[in-house]
């Protein structure tokens, strides 16, 4: 659990947070989505006490953190931040194995603890004696999660900690983040400014302008923000398509029994993995010019996904019908 | 990249060897010399060439230890935020006790500590610090800004940010400024002979004042020598060091 009540913070003559409020529930991961500068970095590096508030109080697990030791602080939160961070002296094993060292973990423990990790975030056992400046962008911050995670912290904060990786790579470093994050259940921090991995990785967006936050919400919610503003702004206007990545076909595709499809289809169909993003299917209908895709669960069909489906069931089909 | 490694590390066991066969074995060199040179009549120094090489280091070894020691400490100090403005002046003074020269040094010196071992040392340990001192703040200098933040992001006190993440990073800067300094204090140490410190610089000194090429050269080769042999030592280890 996170809270921030009424926390302000100053410099000389800039205002980079005022009255700031916000709370994240035990095992939330909270997008904090802004544009460069607008006091995001500032907010997370209030929690783990990096920089110290001008105003206002800081909760970490029903604690006040003011008056909590800054290493007990620390060592209870995970931190990974875009650059990694990593120690370029020490190896793959020794840079995960940080905060257990800190924490006095017996040498079998960490042994276990890191092989784990480096299961977890798809990362050979092979890698422990490796430098950071023998890994690749996507290994090394792979490395960085797997580092916040160490010693099993229950809050996590996350600076754009895919930011400085290309498209390719980031979208498969969200999507395993994604798969952690259900697996583990952590109260998660994260900053970014990429709208689209805000929708794929959030339980809730706060989108924030210099200082404060605007909105608040589920990725859905923000679908109904029918007017011009700041929001829709930086949003983009393409917001509904990208929120489209965020669903998976096997999420959308129409529940009825498969036999009974199976007998009214008798054409040919293209084929799309029941994983595949909704955003997938959809741009596959339209290079392939077919309202309907053949769902396939390794190799076997379990059913159809329509044009319709998307409309109906990614968006809310409900408000659709009442107008 | 490991070709490089092994060349140091054999250009210093042959440099070594050059040196020890100079201060055991000069009259072979003496003999050949005399082919080129004219030979004076021959000062006899008290002192054998492995008593002066001894001395000679053994100055050395004390003086730069005390700098690195010193000049380390120092670096470490402007880290903490309050002696932050102060790195400039700090450097500042050392530059500035480098400019002066050594024998003003020698000769300001002599006055309050007499002739010989002393004087000789503390300019020594003077003229050590700054290469020290300042390839040391370079290199904590140049450490990201990320990597000290994670440091104190997982819970690092300032002294095990200090200990297992600067120093360490910094540590193939400082053996640079270790390198430097040694170097240095070889050869200032030969100037040292003015005020009566034994070592090598007698020979060039009394060389000088007999006019004795030969004589000179019994006290530069080995000094040379042993400079060459340090130099290729530490760049050894700086490479065994720096990080890929």
């Amino acid at each position: 659990m996170i809270k921030l009540v009424n926390v302000s913070k100053r410099y000389q003559d800039t205002v980079a947070l005022k009255n700031f409020n916000l709370e994240i529930p035990e095992g939330m991961l909270l997008v904090l989505l802004g544009p460069s500068g607008c006091g995001k970095s500032t907010v997370i590096r209030l929690i783990n006490r990096l920089i110290q508030p001008t105003s206002g109080e800081i909760y970490v697990n029903n604690k006040d953190i003011r008056h909590m030791e800054f290493s007990k602080l620390r060592r209870g939160i995970g931190y990974a931040i875009q650059n990694t961070g990593l120690f370029p002296h020490y190896n793959v094993y020794e840079n995960i194995a940080v905060v257990p060292r800190l924490l006095k973990w017996k040498k079998y423990d960490i042994d276990q603890r890191v092989d784990t990790l480096l299961d977890l975030v798809g990362l050979n056992r092979n890698y422990k004696d490796k430098l950071p400046s023998e890994l690749s962008g996507g290994e090394g911050q792979r490395v960085g999660v797997a580092r916040a995670l160490a010693a099993d912290p229950a809050i996590l904060l996350m600076d754009e900690p895919f930011g400085s990786l290309d498209p390719l790579n980031r979208e498969r470093l969200q999507k395993e983040f994604y798969r952690i994050q259900k697996q583990l259940k952590k109260t998660v921090l994260f900053v970014t400014h990429d709208v689209e991995e805000a929708i794929r990785l959030a339980d809730k967006i706060a989108v924030m302008r210099p200082g404060e936050i605007v909105s608040i919400g589920r990725p859905s919610d923000f679908i109904a923000e029918d007017k011009e503003g700041y929001i829709k702004e930086f949003l983009g206007s393409e917001y509904a398509l990208k929120l489209l990545s965020r669903f998976m076909v096997q999420d959308v595709i129409d529940q009825r029994p498969v036999a009974v499809k199976n007998n009214v289809t008798v054409r040919h169909y293209f084929r799309i993995n029941k994983e595949s993003t909704v955003s997938n299917a959809l741009s596959m209908m339209i290079s392939k010019g077919a309202r309907s895709l053949e769902v396939i669960d390794e190799k076997k069909r379990i059913g159809l996904i329509h044009f319709e489906d998307i409309l109906m069931n990614v968006f809310g089909g409900e408000k659709n019908e009442k107008e | 990249m490991k070709k490089n490694k092994t060349n140091f590390m054999i250009a210093t066991i042959m440099l070594f060897l050059l040196f020890l066969f100079s201060i055991f074995k000069f009259d072979v060199i003496e003999k050949l010399l005399i082919f080129a040179i004219k030979p004076k009549d021959f000062f006899v120094a008290r002192e054998s060439l492995f008593e002066l090489a001894r001395q000679h280091i053994f100055i050395v070894a004390v003086s730069s230890s005390l700098s690195v020691l010193i000049a380390v400490c120092i670096a470490i100090l402007t880290r903490f935020p309050i002696m932050n403005e102060l790195e400039e002046f700090i450097l500042g003074i050392a530059i500035f006790g480098q400019t002066i020269p050594t024998v003003a040094i020698l000769a300001l010196l002599v006055p309050f500590l007499g002739y010989g071992f002393k004087p000789a040392l503390v300019a020594l340990f003077i003229y050590g610090i700054l290469p020290v001192l300042r390839n040391t703040i370079e290199g904590l200098n140049t450490i990201s800004e990320d990597v000290r933040e994670s440091a104190r992001a997982m819970g690092m006190s300032p002294f095990q940010v200090m200990s297992k993440v600067e120093l360490p990073l910094a540590f193939p800067a400082i053996l640079a400024g270790v390198r430097v300094s040694l170097i240095l204090n070889i050869s200032v140490a030969t100037i040292g002979a003015t005020v009566g410190l034994k070592g090598f610089g007698i020979l060039i000194v009394n060389g000088i004042r007999s006019d004795d090429i030969i004589l000179i050269l019994k006290g530069a080769i080995p000094v040379s020598l042993l400079a060459l042999t340090v130099e290729s030592l530490f760049m050894h280890l700086e490479k065994k060091f720096r990080l890929p």
